[in-house]
């Protein structure tokens, strides 16, 4: 009963209060600290890339298909695989390889799929020059047509 | 008659190509890794201890990336661990990797299914993206010398598995 009394008696001392108070700001200080630190290496990977980086970064991962999309790059897809691919690019970045060289290494795993620009050498080549061909056989076929009917 | 000609002539290759062409699906290639050497890895293991390919060289690989919420993977998971049983004594690796998935979720997966291989966490994708997987199951046979003789894209039958183990041996 007695203990009952020191502590209602305690709880009520404005000195005791005051230091639990100040215990709990010191403690909510060193919580806060922490999560920042925690954040804070959350996040230094990205802030370790400057604006032209991630420029660069967004430009690649524009240009990389997402594997387990249809038809999107990798910067647009919210797909845990093309998330970790951009990360890829990101690091290889930093790492200061080249953009030839960041599609090669994905070319390497997934082929030429994996290149939304397919490179303009060997068959691919027809890929560029056929669409132009077309368009100079159609518009030779409708000069021919046009003239033939005046 | 000449102009219908024509017209066909061009029309017919590009449908040819807009059909069968466009409408490929990515796991219907062939892999970019079928005759290199395979991308080495070192993972840990869902019971903590760690699993290295490079260790694994002289003995035929199977590689199998998979996933609790892959319903094909639940049929697959009986051939991998029929494989496991009948191969048992020989020197034959069968690891699964885990794709997109918790460690919590596979346990319970092999509680209820039974252990079928090693599996393997790769919880940053760095060996999805080394092995080009573009969906799962996926499952890639590397021979002794540490080279990828084949990728089997989708479930694998126990057919597909004795060929390709049988090819595996043989080299």
């Amino acid at each position: 009963m007695s203990n009952l009394i020191r502590h209602r008696e305690e709880r009520s001392d404005p000195h005791k209060v005051g230091r639990l108070l100040r215990y709990t700001r010191n403690d909510i200080l060193i919580i806060v600290g922490a999560i920042l630190v925690i954040a804070l290496q959350g996040v230094s990977f990205a802030s370790e890339l400057t604006q032209a980086q991630i420029e660069r970064a967004e430009e690649i991962g524009s240009q990389l298909r997402c594997p387990v999309c249809r038809g999107i790059p990798i910067n647009e897809s919210p797909a845990e695989l093309a998330v970790q691919m951009m990360k890829v690019v990101k690091e290889q970045i930093q790492t200061g390889k080249s953009d030839e060289e960041i599609y090669d290494y994905f070319e390497k795993r997934y082929g030429e799929w994996a290149l939304l620009k397919p490179k303009t050498k060997g068959l691919n080549l027809s890929l560029w020059i056929l669409p132009f061909a077309f368009l100079l056989l159609g518009a030779i076929f409708i000069i021919l047509n046009f003239r033939g009917r005046k | 008659v000449k102009k219908t000609l024509l017209f066909l002539l061009i029309f017919l290759p590009i449908l040819y190509f807009l059909t069968f062409s466009l409408s490929r699906s990515p796991r219907d290639l062939p892999s970019a890794l079928i005759g290199k050497e395979a991308p080495l890895f070192e993972l840990t293991t869902l019971d903590g201890s760690s699993y290295s390919l490079e260790k694994a060289r002289g003995r035929p690989v199977i590689v199998n990336f998979w996933a609790t919420w892959c319903d094909p993977c639940i049929y697959e998971h009986e051939v991998l661990r029929a494989a496991s049983t009948q191969y048992k004594d020989m020197e034959i690796d069968i690891v699964a990797i885990l794709y997109e998935d918790t460690p919590e979720k596979a346990q319970a997966f092999i509680r209820k299914h039974g252990r079928a291989a090693p599996i393997l966490l790769d919880t940053d994708l760095q060996t999805a993206i080394d092995y080009g997987v573009s969906g799962i199951p996926e499952t890639f046979f590397i021979n002794t010398e540490g080279v990828v003789s084949y990728k089997h894209t989708g479930v694998l039958t126990p057919e597909i598995m004795d060929e390709q183990i049988a090819l595996l041996i043989k080299k």
